[in-house]
């Protein structure tokens, strides 16, 4: 018979080092006198648990303690003062207890995501559609970490398992060896490709020929074509942690708190062209210098690679306008006076002056009121005021961003060949993912052949109307054809009599036995069913539970 | 009393201060090999008030044949027999504990093979004790089981007896028939004074008594409305003491500052009322805290955890926390998207 004292025996019985991982074993070579292994036991949902099972678990534990080392993993989903209200004082003052949390749901996705999807390391990629699916899934419905797991394994599976071109869908060196050993009718697949289709006829004519006819010309191609886009992920999804932290903390965040948001508006469509993104420059040159100058170093930090020299080639002038900036938000008024944007700024003076001038002359013809007023209205208008220096540069800094964001923020299915590592069933997702169990029950009721196999001479006369498909179908999917004519309460015999019409034409003037029997089991799974329910309101009628559309 | 009863009952006078009364009426029911022994002794007391450690004791002094269990895990009679013969047959003079037990179900097979046993460890002439600890546990078994328990000597025809140690009184334990009123011994609970004697005993080696006797009062001062366990209170101690020492080792107080060290202690004790006495943070937590100096985030640790809920969740909880407010065919009014007044024919 199984006890702790077996366990304990057992446990004794142990060689010293056997099963130690190997990290301890490493420890244990340091101490001569090394304890053995605890047993550690996991208690999964102990809300669930009987307090009383509990609490005699845990006591008979700590009888053990001195000759068992134990340790206890106590998963509690709710809050920690769950564990005071299911153990009482006496024994929780045998635990010494630990507590461990688990970042919010929300933290935990940002982490997946981050590992899984926001890297560059993964060729694997979902599309603005398919992953869309799975957030909404996720932050609308369930907090699942393992619901949104599941949906990247199904997609892996659906993406390898459908799409021909997956195949090359891996990095580095492998990459190249795929390519090389592509076959003829791979290679048609891919000429066949809506986006290398595209690519294609931005060539010249003899390289579209060549592209078109000549299977090893394509592979070299397309080996030059894959390398460039592992090159646009990295600096794509360098780019979007330099532009998420530029605009993460903006009132009312227009492009969302997370990267995730970013990236999933990024995937969408050019992101220069949203209304979110151009209200968010709106933001940013509206933005005062000790707010604004942190977040574009930040940003420019975030850009500086010394692997990637494009990236860094094109931030350049962004930071080159940055330390002008901060220059002159120092007072360092010697950088400034010296240079081009000086003269232009004294030019434009200048020009107001002028303005000015032939503002009042104009003023000084005006003889009627009316007219004068009209006129300095229109002056008014005309005179706005001049920018200084520092939103000159503002605006300069916030043009450099965007010229930054429309180079490396395309969207993924400008790419040639995207088709290989994007992922893009988002419906097949969510039919796989979303079940919808109200309407499968209604297609299992209305139409029983879909789920039934059916032999053919069956199914030949389901396939007739009205009453004819009813017959030959289970009694639950006839009551429940009927009940769907019926309104908020049911006459249980008008109903049974429909039955009976329906399922024994013989007897028209008396209803059998076996048919009322056969009614009444269909009527209590309906109820099971959550379809009707008994009511008080009249005798013998029962409550329609279900309508609308299916 | 001879001698040497005198002797055994002065070194354990030393080890269990407070506790003579129970000592020497222990001593005399358990005392003596040739004598009849009784059928059944009941020792009840509140949780740490040295029940199980002092009966323990003096079978281990007196060197009398006796099994020891904790009936928390005989949560079947099947288990309860079984342990019992397991451990009897340990106490034989080979000590073997390998060799396979036959099952036993019921109470006439048990006392059939307690007989065996016993005759088979010549042990049927002297006395033998069976020490149950948690005995309240017994009454989630069968009612005959305890009766059996307190009429051992009659049943097996040894000289048995049940030793039943409980934290309720005897009162609860009646029903049925068949029980024999077992001998009671009461273990009070230590008042203040007691307490004191008893923490004080175990002082460290690099400090004098007294200035642990001084540690132990402020000690007691803030945990007596809260604890009056001797274990928590130990355990307490022996986890504060450290910081209460820590200005003596720093040189910034001197040994016999009492004033000083009690304003140093006391607002750090305080705080470990809130958060280990309700077991919030581990012990070692603690420590790791205090080694570091930290002001620890206590916030963090009493405050509930914030529950988050997907977004349609929220509102399904919202509304039908309102529904519950309304009558049931106001429903479509309020929750549909869109709302067409028809009128229910």
């Amino acid at each position: 018979m199984c006890s702790l004292a077996t366990l304990c025996t057992w446990h004794s019985n142990l060689p010293k080092q056997g099963s130690v991982s190997p990290r301890k074993r490493a420890k244990a070579k340091g101490c001569t006198d090394f304890p053995k292994p605890p047993i550690v036991v996991v208690l999964r949902d102990l809300e669930s648990f009987s307090p009383i099972m509990v609490r005699d678990f845990l006591l008979i534990c700590s009888h053990y303690s001195s000759r068992l080392p134990m340790t206890l993993v106590l998963g509690v989903s709710t809050s920690h003062a769950e564990v005071h209200r299911l153990l009482s004082h006496t024994v929780s003052t045998h635990l010494c207890m630990e507590r461990f949390q688990m970042p919010s749901a929300s933290e935990m996705l940002t982490a997946v995501l981050d590992k899984v999807l926001l890297s560059d390391l993964v060729p694997f990629k979902l599309n603005g559609k398919a992953l869309e699916v799975l957030l909404t899934n996720f932050l609308y419905h369930d907090f699942s970490i393992s619901n949104i797991l599941k949906g990247l394994q199904f997609s892996l599976l659906e993406h390898f398992l459908d799409k021909s071109l997956s195949m090359l869908c891996c990095a580095g060196p492998e990459l190249s060896r795929r390519v090389q050993n592509l076959r003829a009718e791979h290679c048609e697949a891919i000429r066949r490709t809506s986006s290398f289709r595209r690519h294609v006829e931005l060539q010249k004519p003899d390289v579209q020929v060549h592209l078109l006819t000549n299977d090893s010309k394509l592979k070299a191609e397309v080996e030059r074509l894959l390398h460039s886009l592992a090159q646009y992920h990295t600096e794509f999804f360098m780019m979007l942690r330099a532009l998420h932290v530029l605009v993460t903390d903006l009132p009312s965040a227009p492009l969302g708190k997370h990267l995730r948001e970013l990236y999933c508006s990024c995937l969408e469509g050019p992101i220069w062209d949203k209304e979110a993104f151009i209200m968010t420059c709106e933001l940013l040159r509206l933005m005062a210098a000790d707010e604004l100058l942190p977040r574009l170093k930040a940003c420019i930090i975030m850009l500086k690679s010394p692997q990637r020299k494009n990236l860094q080639a094109a931030s350049r002038p962004l930071g080159q306008v940055l330390s002008r900036l901060q220059h002159l938000v120092d007072g360092d008024e010697q950088h400034e006076t010296a240079s081009e944007s000086e003269e232009e700024y004294k030019n434009e003076e200048e020009e107001a002056v002028a303005q000015a001038k032939e503002d009042v002359a104009v003023l000084r013809k005006t003889t009627n009121l009316h007219h004068l007023q009209q006129t300095l209205r229109e002056q008014k208008a005309k005179q706005q005021r001049l920018p200084s220096r520092f939103e000159r540069l503002r605006g300069k800094a916030i043009n450099e961003v965007i010229h930054l964001v429309k180079k490396f923020l395309r969207p993924p299915e400008v790419q040639p060949l995207h088709e290989a590592w994007y992922y893009n069933g988002a419906t097949s997702l969510r039919q796989h993912l979303d079940g919808t169990p109200r309407t499968s029950i209604h297609t299992a009721l209305v139409r029983p052949q879909h789920y039934l196999q059916m032999g053919s001479k069956e199914v030949a006369s389901t396939q007739g109307s009205g009453t004819d498909s009813l017959l030959s179908s289970p009694d639950i999917c006839v009551a429940y054809r009927l009940h769907l004519e019926c309104g908020r309460l049911i006459n249980l015999y008008d109903w049974l009599q429909a039955f009976a019409a329906v399922v024994d034409r013989e007897h028209e003037d008396e209803i059998q036995p076996q048919i009322h029997a056969r009614f009444k089991r269909a009527v209590s799974d309906l109820q099971f069913l959550g379809f009707v329910k008994p009511t008080k309101r009249k005798t013998d009628h029962v409550a329609r539970l279900t309508w609308g559309e299916h | 009393m001879d001698p040497a009863a005198g002797e055994l009952l002065d070194r354990l006078r030393a080890d269990f201060p407070c506790r003579e009364g129970q000592l020497k009426t222990l001593l005399g029911l358990l005392g003596q090999a040739n004598h009849c022994c009784f059928h059944s002794l009941f020792i009840y007391g509140h949780p740490a008030t040295g029940k199980t450690t002092v009966t323990l004791a003096i079978l281990q002094a007196l060197q009398i044949p006796h099994v020891f269990l904790n009936c928390v895990e005989c949560f079947t009679p099947r288990l309860l027999f079984e342990h019992i013969l397991a451990s009897m047959s340990s106490l034989g003079e080979h000590g073997s504990t390998t060799e396979n037990l036959p099952r036993c179900d019921n109470l006439s097979e048990f006392s059939r093979m307690l007989h065996q046993k016993l005759q088979q460890l010549q042990l049927h002439e002297s006395n033998v004790y069976i020490v149950l600890d948690k005995a309240e546990y017994l009454k989630n078994l069968d009612f005959k089981i305890l009766a059996v328990f307190t009429r051992l000597q009659e049943l097996t025809n040894c000289r048995v007896a049940a030793v039943l140690i409980s934290e309720l009184v005897w009162a609860t334990f009646y029903s049925g028939t068949g029980c024999i009123e077992p001998l009671m011994l009461h273990f009070p609970q230590y008042n203040k004074a007691e307490l004191q004697v008893i923490l004080t005993k175990d002082f460290p080696n690099s400090y004098s008594s007294k200035f642990y006797a001084n540690f132990v009062s402020i000690l007691l001062s803030v945990f007596l409305p809260v604890s009056r366990d001797l274990r928590e209170l130990q355990h307490l101690a022996a986890l504060n003491f450290s910081k209460y020492c820590e200005p003596i080792e720093k040189g910034q107080i001197r040994e016999d500052e009492s004033n000083k060290l009690w304003r140093n202690i006391e607002p750090h004790l305080k705080k470990a009322m809130k958060t280990i006495y309700l077991q919030e943070v581990s012990s070692l937590q603690w420590e790791k805290w205090q080694k570091e100096g930290c002001t620890m985030p206590i916030k963090d640790f009493s405050a509930p955890v914030c529950l988050e809920l997907p977004f349609y969740s929220k509102f399904l909880l919202i509304a039908a926390y309102l529904a519950a407010y309304n009558p049931a065919r106001t429903d479509s009014r309020f929750f549909l998207k869109v709302f067409t007044f028809t009128p229910i024919i």
